[in-house]
């Protein structure tokens, strides 16, 4: 029960603006995604086409093979929770679930009780009356009970505390591998959120910068420490993120794949190699000019 | 949360809008509204009531005061809720996975639900004037020009009035459409067009007060078969014109109640 997307040449304008540029990407069902990508980068408007909250200026939207567009099977297959509770303001938070209740066909009542518990939600409270934090733990909570195969979440962790966060990710977690499905996060908590990744989109401009396995992209960043000028020496050629000295001891940060040979060299030369934070990647991968990619 | 039904239990359908999607909407769209049309109504009786004991003790009781109380302000309610109806409703049931076009259908449901109750309260409160005026000896004495003479004839009072409130509640959903797909300059212009139904049901029946401009500019009146025939049609037109308004209209970006970025965004 998960819902596959194909974009082809994807692009989506706001009268003079070009949110989204030619995409392409291709994301089969069944995985967890982050969707990476600085701020006005086009990944909210992506997902609004996903969820059909727009239409698409040109190009293909597929998802399950269909266009989402106005189509009753895929819009009700699909969840977009925004940065903002999508519910009445003037309703209580219990009448916010039984609304969601009538309309998403995998709601699932029971679990709905058990996040509502888990992020001590107060059900007879206005949805008007409720804290940041509050509404937004009421949007994962909607976006979660309702067990869409296609489930997305932009930014939907605004205001809360980091405790309700990591219940968060626990619950999306555990609950992912009860029922599998189709899951998009956009986050910029990239650190925090990484690990629950499988595989990453990053996009830029509207474009797709990269779309890797997470442990593909980390395997991609390196650190190599060790004299100078053996590190200057060993690292020539290749794309540097990032420099630190201390005395004669330099530590470079490099964005390249390092097959068991290069590694060996490294070892060989008394150099030390480490792992490098997909935060510092990402910032690398979105500050650089096209053409050095 | 009284209810711990878990709908996986039971078969799920992801099936084509046939499946009573529209009736859904409409049901969760009156369910919102009713204590607020309760709460409404409530005030329409008791105003009803205060002017019948203050005209009773005070004055003369020669006219009727539903004509007041009951048709002269109270179009205006539902119409005013028929211009939210989109920009506060809409994206939410987009955002629960509801088509364009289901939200319509449960909607247009919905607005002629709201006009036929509006109209039969309207008649009901006709038919008791018309009673306790009768048994008192008073006479009802409307003060407007409309399709009936007098409280008693029920189905003329009832033609008159679905026909008024659902006219109101058609200008009103279109307004409220036009602001959501166009913005506000251009919603604002849309005005014109949108407030048709209302303004032309009232010529065409030679009822309310802008049956006035029509006679000023040279309308005549017409028979009131074909003048009900005309309101019909042009009431079914508005609510329809709501359909190509919204079929592909983004969902704006906001808070989806109690704002004003739909009209100005």
């Amino acid at each position: 029960m998960s819902l596959s997307v194909h974009l082809r040449d994807l692009s989506l304008r706001y009268g003079e603006t070009t949110a989204l540029d030619g995409l392409s990407l291709e994301l089969a069902g069944g995985k967890v995604y982050g969707l990476l990508g600085r701020n006005g980068s086009g990944k909210t408007s992506l997902l609004s086409v996903l969820a059909a909250r727009r239409r698409a200026s040109a190009g293909t939207v597929l998802v399950d093979g269909e266009d989402p567009f106005e189509n009753t099977r895929i819009m009700r297959r699909t969840c977009f929770i925004r940065d903002e509770v999508d519910a009445y303001e003037q309703t209580s938070v219990r009448q916010a679930l039984r609304f969601a209740a009538r309309l998403r066909p995998h709601w699932d009542e029971d679990y709905a009780h058990h996040l509502v518990d888990t992020f001590k939600l107060p059900v007879k409270k206005k949805v008007s009356a409720l804290s940041r934090g509050m509404k937004s733990a009421l949007g994962i909570t909607l976006g979660l009970a309702c067990r869409a195969p296609l489930t997305i979440f932009d930014e939907s962790y605004l205001g809360m505390d980091a405790p309700s966060r990591y219940a968060f990710y626990d619950e999306l977690l555990s609950d992912y591998a009860e029922n599998p499905r189709t899951i998009i996060l956009s986050t910029h908590l990239i650190e925090e959120v990484n690990s629950l990744f499988e595989e990453i989109v990053i996009l830029d401009n509207g474009r797709l910068v990269l779309h890797e396995e997470v442990d593909t992209l980390r395997a991609r960043g390196v650190s190599v420490t060790g004299p100078a000028e053996v590190v200057d020496r060993f690292t020539a050629g290749l794309t540097v993120l990032g420099e630190q000295r201390l005395g004669n001891t330099k530590a470079v940060t490099v964005y390249e794949r390092f097959d068991d040979a290069r590694r060996r060299a490294a070892r060989a030369a008394g150099l030390e190699l480490g792992a490098v934070p997909v935060q510092d990647l990402f910032v690398h991968l979105t500050r650089q000019p096209e053409a050095q990619r | 949360m009284t209810s711990h039904h878990t709908t996986q239990d039971s078969p799920v359908s992801d099936g084509p809008a046939s499946d009573g999607r529209g009736r859904t909407v409409a049901a969760l769209l009156w369910a919102g509204h009713l204590r607020l049309l309760l709460i409404f109504w409530a005030i329409v009786v008791v105003i009803f009531v205060a002017l019948g004991v203050g005209q009773a003790a005070f004055g003369q009781l020669d006219r009727s005061l539903w004509e007041i109380a009951g048709l002269g302000a109270a179009k205006y309610f539902p119409f005013a809720l028929a211009i939210m109806i989109t920009p506060l409703n809409l994206s939410v049931y987009v955002a629960h996975g509801v088509t364009r076009r289901e939200f319509f259908t449960g909607a247009a449901l919905f607005a002629g639900l709201l006009g036929l109750v509006f109209a039969v309260a309207f008649t009901l409160g006709f038919a008791v004037e018309h009673l306790a005026y009768t048994a008192a000896g008073l006479p009802e004495g409307f003060t407007g020009p409309h399709l009936f003479t007098s409280g008693g004839q029920v189905h003329l009072v009832l033609v008159e009035a679905v026909l008024t409130f659902t006219a109101h509640i058609a200008s009103g959903w279109l307004i409220g459409s036009g602001y959501y797909r166009f913005g506000g300059w251009l919603g604002t212009l849309f005005l014109v067009p949108a407030l048709v139904p209302a303004l032309g049901t009232d010529v065409l029946l030679g009822t309310g007060w802008f049956r006035a401009v029509g006679t000023a500019v040279g309308l005549g009146q017409l028979a009131m078969p074909a003048g009900i025939a005309l309101s019909v049609l042009l009431i079914a037109a508005a609510v329809a014109a709501n359909q190509p308004l919204t079929r592909s209209v983004a969902i704006r970006r906001g808070p989806t109640t109690g704002q004003t970025q739909w009209i100005f965004p």
